[in-house]
């Protein structure tokens, strides 16, 4: 197979290229340039004249609350979205981080606009294993970065929109601020899961070795780079929650020579075992219970699973002796977020089940309506697949792995999935093939249902739940054609007056149930406001046709995937205004446009 | 700032690497791995362009990366995505496709039946010999899902070459 690959490689660096013109390039480059400088001027000017001079015209018509008018009003809407609690925060000289630092902390993720770092202090319970009022610089970043996951829409739009919180103890966090998902994978493939946005990932690297966590913890993974110089590992200890550079440990002992005074948190050490021969499965595994004890005499708090390489690992927690009670409160804290999951949304039902003769314990969650079914299990498999009892061939759902593990939510769940699941577990079964589960089967059980839930979860792969408003009544009709939702797309633009954005003409267009999922008029305006910034952008650009139902079909159950168009349009067009992060969906039918809902 | 780009930085390469030297060196590479990606001749070199257009326009800030190649090719293969949707199939179903032809085809048919994370990152990895950890950073994964989805290919492609070497 290396040969065949080598020798593809090979052929394919011998294939004819066309001739090399430069000067195409350099002129549309340059072209590109002009619009983005003025872009970029138009934008701050209209942050910074935004709030003071408000739309006027428009209030002459209903009042309305003030626009939002600088980047901080940005930066709080989104983190308000997601959960999270953003204050203006004073710069002083302990601040580690100038804001110089913060636009690309990761080295991966390019703003080609940049919005201008804002001070601010984060409060989560969630992000990050919890912050209270953490210092951070808060900027945007938008979907023109390396990967497709970050995809260009290929119309000069951003798809995706993440705020970026680079906290100034170590670390950086990303919040949706566009629909995060709408282009995970293009074509008629199926959604890979594996697609998941890694914005979601913190990672940390020593020396080939990486590792990495989601923004809450909830699952964690080690890896390592072949070309490093890490090739195998008996103990390593890492300061997983301080940000200063990890250390090695060597025989066993554990590094305990940090400054832990500077956070509480920093006194958490993460200890990471490894072992050779592969996995390492349940008695058979070799705890660092007595290197814990014996070199910091603190308690091994617990662990979990995570493959290095092809060796398998545990990584412990262990508190050291001279924590202090509020150090023991955030290891207990974050314990308690990697042992339990996070508590699900309001009205998920949970299940639980075991696979492995009960070694490996996993979690199934469905959203009342089943528009997420979501699946937590840190085991090395290819695929779980979801089974009546009794009947051996699956029903549709199957979660493909990622890597060693899996912990994320499926939407689009199909139709017959989505009926079958609604109506409770009893009779499904789910069962494993490949990798440590290869051929496990197990029913599941149920846990019932969760009093609280935060607001936002973020958790790995799962949508805020505050990004869709109940569903419009009404039917939607069949076949509307791409062609269709973009002249629908253009009604509206025309309707509303051309290239200027017209609440009025707009809202006349809605019908009563649209009306309603938005509000009032004056809510209407207020978005419309929001967004249209300046006068070079009044322009409103209409995105490509989202892919049918990858938007919608998992908010309206109800609405077969094939039935609907749905055509993004950007006020104002999305040209070099990573801050404009609001979008205009909207739902083509052919009794007219539905507005769907506004980001 | 990554180790390895800091490093770089500090010996000062890439620093002053010119726009017209950077698309000199870096041209047919990326070329060749969007047809490989897309199939089509006339979309890979659109797509090709394009990302170059866009590389230019952010040439203040990639040119001191040295993963600044492995940026343009894969936004130009995302680039080529949503034109390749509609020619994806061309490449096999008409001769007058300006792609490849003969056993290249073959090759080509085999990698345009991954689906297409799967076939970038063999690109990527295997045609374009980036490192994984650089694989990974370009495609937004981790790299133990970037194993996975080479694993994954390598088993999707070992039928097709075992046919081919019948």
């Amino acid at each position: 197979m290396t040969d065949d690959l080598r020798e593809l490689a090979e052929r394919i660096n011998g294939w004819e290229v066309p001739p090399k013109d430069l000067s195409p390039v350099l002129r549309k480059g340059r072209r590109q340039q002009r619009a983005r400088y003025i872009g970029g001027a138009g934008l701050l000017l209209v942050l910074s004249l935004g709030a003071v001079l408000g739309y006027r015209a428009l209030d002459e018509v209903e009042p309305v609350s003030p626009a939002a008018g600088t980047t901080f009003d940005w930066v709080e809407e989104v983190a308000h979205r997601n959960g999270v609690i953003v204050e203006p925060a004073e710069v002083d000289s302990t601040w580690k981080h100038d804001p110089e630092d913060v636009h690309d902390p990761d080295g991966h993720l390019r703003p080609p606009f940049e919005s201008d770092p804002v001070a601010v202090l984060v409060t989560s319970p969630t992000l990050d294993r919890g912050l209270e009022r953490a210092r951070a610089w808060a900027t945007f970043i938008d979907g023109d970065a390396p990967g497709p996951v970050l995809a260009d829409d290929g119309s000069g739009g951003a798809q995706r929109v993440l705020l970026t919180l680079v906290l100034d103890r170590g670390g950086t966090v990303f919040l949706p601020a566009a629909p995060p998902y709408e282009n995970w994978d293009a074509g008629d493939v199926e959604n890979d899961p594996s697609s998941e946005p890694s914005a979601f990932w913190v990672d940390h690297e020593w020396e080939g070795l990486l590792f990495e966590h989601p923004s809450n913890w909830r699952r964690a993974q080690l890896a390592f780079d072949p070309g490093g110089s890490v090739t195998s590992i008996s103990t390593v200890t890492l300061t997983n929650l301080s940000g200063l550079p990890p250390r090695k440990g060597g025989g066993g002992t554990v590094q305990t020579g940090y400054d832990m005074s500077a956070e509480p948190g920093d006194t958490v050490i993460v200890e990471i075992t490894g072992f050779e021969g592969g996995p390492v499965i349940g008695d058979e595994v070799r705890t660092t219970e007595e290197a814990g004890v014996a070199t910091t005499g603190g308690r091994v708090e617990g662990g979990f699973f995570a493959k290095f390489g092809d060796k398998a690992v545990n990584v412990w927690f262990h508190v050291g002796p001279d924590a202090s009670d509020a150090q023991r409160a955030a290891a207990d804290r974050m314990l308690s977020s990697l042992g339990e999951a996070p508590p699900p949304a309001p009205g998920f039902r949970r299940y639980s089940f075991t696979l492995g003769e009960a070694r490996w314990g996993g979690t199934l969650e469905v959203s009342p309506d089943a528009r997420f079914v979501c699946v937590g299990l840190s085991a090395t498999f290819d695929e779980l697949h979801l089974h009546r009892v009794g009947d051996p061939d699956p029903i549709s759902t199957w979660f493909p792995a990622i890597g060693d593990g899996l912990d994320y939510c499926l939407r689009n769940v199909a139709e017959t999935t989505i009926e079958s699941l609604m109506f409770g577990p009893d009779g499904f079964e789910i069962e494993a093939h490949g990798g440590q589960l290869d051929g496990d089967r197990a029913p599941l059980q149920e846990l019932g249902e969760a009093e609280h839930a935060p607001r936002t979860s973020m958790a790995f792969g799962r949508l805020p739940d505050v990004a869709f408003p109940p569903c419009p009544s009404g039917d939607f009709s069949a076949g509307v054609s791409d062609d269709d939702a973009r002249d629908i797309a253009e009604r509206i633009m025309e309707a509303s007056n051309g290239p200027k954005a017209d609440p009025q003409a707009l809202w006349k267009l809605l019908d009563s149930s649209l009306r309603a999922s938005i509000g009032e008029f004056k809510d209407l305006r207020h978005l419309m406001r929001e967004t249209d910034v300046a006068e070079q952008f009044r322009t409103w650009g209409v995105a490509h046709t989202v892919e049918h139902g990858v938007v919608l079909v998992d908010v309206c159950r109800n609405v077969p995937k094939s039935s609907i168009s749905v055509p993004s349009v950007f006020f104002p067009d999305f040209v070099g205004v990573s801050g404009g992060v609001v979008q205009l969906h909207l739902i083509a039918r052919p009794s007219g446009p539905k507005l769907w809902f506004i980001y | 700032m990554t180790s390895m780009v800091m490093e770089a930085v500090l010996l000062g390469i890439g620093a002053g690497v010119l726009f017209e030297d950077f698309y000199d060196r870096e041209h047919a590479r990326v070329f060749r791995a969007v047809l490989a990606f897309c199939g089509d001749r006339v979309v890979a070199e659109d797509a090709t362009q394009e990302a170059f257009v866009k590389a230019f326009v952010r040439w203040r800030r990639l040119r001191a990366e040295d993963w600044a190649a492995g940026w343009v090719m894969a936004t130009a293969m995302n680039q080529s995505r949503r034109s390749s949707r509609k020619v994806r199939h061309s490449l096999l179903s008409s001769r007058d496709t300006p792609g490849p032809t003969g056993d290249r085809v073959d090759l080509a048919r085999a990698l345009l039946s991954l689906p297409e994370r799967q076939r970038q990152a063999v690109i990527l990895f295997h045609v374009a010999d980036h490192p994984l950890s650089v694989v990974a950073e370009l495609m937004a994964l981790s790299e133990g899902a970037v194993k996975s989805h080479l694993g994954r290919a390598r088993k999707a492609l070992r039928a097709p070459l075992e046919v081919k070497h019948d």
